[in-house]
């Protein structure tokens, strides 16, 4: 007798675990790119780069909206980078974030770890002006 | 949270709660480079490509450890790719899958890269 009623109790929890944990892993998109009018080469792996940005980019909702939308190329422009490569990871801490908010405050926010390496153009006379981002940035 | 019998949900529930959420986030890292000796330049947002390579990395270990080439390096000497731009997604059926693979440790990831052979 005991038995049916607890599986349709059990029913929704069962449901409702799974839909949080389809929110926590997240839907996301981090494309990269060159800044408009720029000339970026990527850089190969090994090869020295005297600037490194570690950031982490935050999306809300399981990844649908971006909340800072800061995506490589917004760095590549600001470091005025000409030679870049990129690592897009998702951390132990990323993961512990999204857990942990989504465990105190459900709203899924998700943050990905975001590493971008390169070299800015070099400062001599034949070193080619940087083009102005056409976006005012 | 309360349980259907009006009390509150015990702790250890919670923490398997908790626990679920954390594999189900998972990890994974994919490198955007190319191979040594070859000059690629990035496409910006609105270029266009006349390759389109889309590919599913599959980890192990919650993202510890990729299974599958989690790198450029291949498509873009495979395809003599000159330009590049390359998007990381976990799209809808990424995370479908992944809800039910990461109790096992196993995650994926899609990896778009677009570009123009030289």
């Amino acid at each position: 007798m005991t038995g049916p009623p607890r599986r349709r109790r059990r029913r929704p929890i069962l449901v409702a675990s799974l839909s949080l944990s389809l929110l926590t892993a997240g839907c996301f998109t981090i494309p990269t790119y060159a800044p408009y009018g720029e000339s970026v080469k990527l850089l190969p792996p090994g090869q020295p780069a005297q600037v490194r940005r570690v950031y982490r980019t935050w999306f809300i909702l399981g990844g649908l909206f971006p909340l800072d939308n800061t995506m490589p190329a917004e760095i590549i422009a600001q470091e005025k980078l000409t030679e870049a490569r990129v690592i897009v990871q998702d951390t132990v801490e990323d993961a512990g974030i999204a857990a942990a908010l989504t465990f105190i405050l459900p709203i899924f926010i998700l943050p990905q770890t975001v590493v971008v390496e390169g070299n800015r153009a070099p400062v001599d006379s034949k070193a080619k002006p940087i083009v102005a981002d056409p976006r005012g940035q | 949270m309360k349980e259907g019998g009006g009390g509150v949900i015990r702790p250890w529930r919670r923490t398997i709660v908790a626990l679920g959420l954390l594999l189900a986030a998972g990890c994974g890292t994919v490198h955007i480079e190319v191979p040594p000796g070859h000059t690629v330049t990035m496409l910006d947002q609105d270029q266009p490509a006349s390759v389109r390579i889309e590919r599913h990395v599959w980890f192990a270990l919650w993202g510890g450890e990729p299974l599958s080439d989690n790198s450029t390096l291949a498509d873009i000497r495979e395809h003599h790719l000159t330009q590049v731009r390359v998007i990381v997604v976990q799209g809808f059926w990424d995370t479908v899958i992944n809800t039910v693979t990461c109790y096992f440790s196993f995650v994926r990831r899609t990896v778009i890269i677009e570009g123009n052979p030289g």
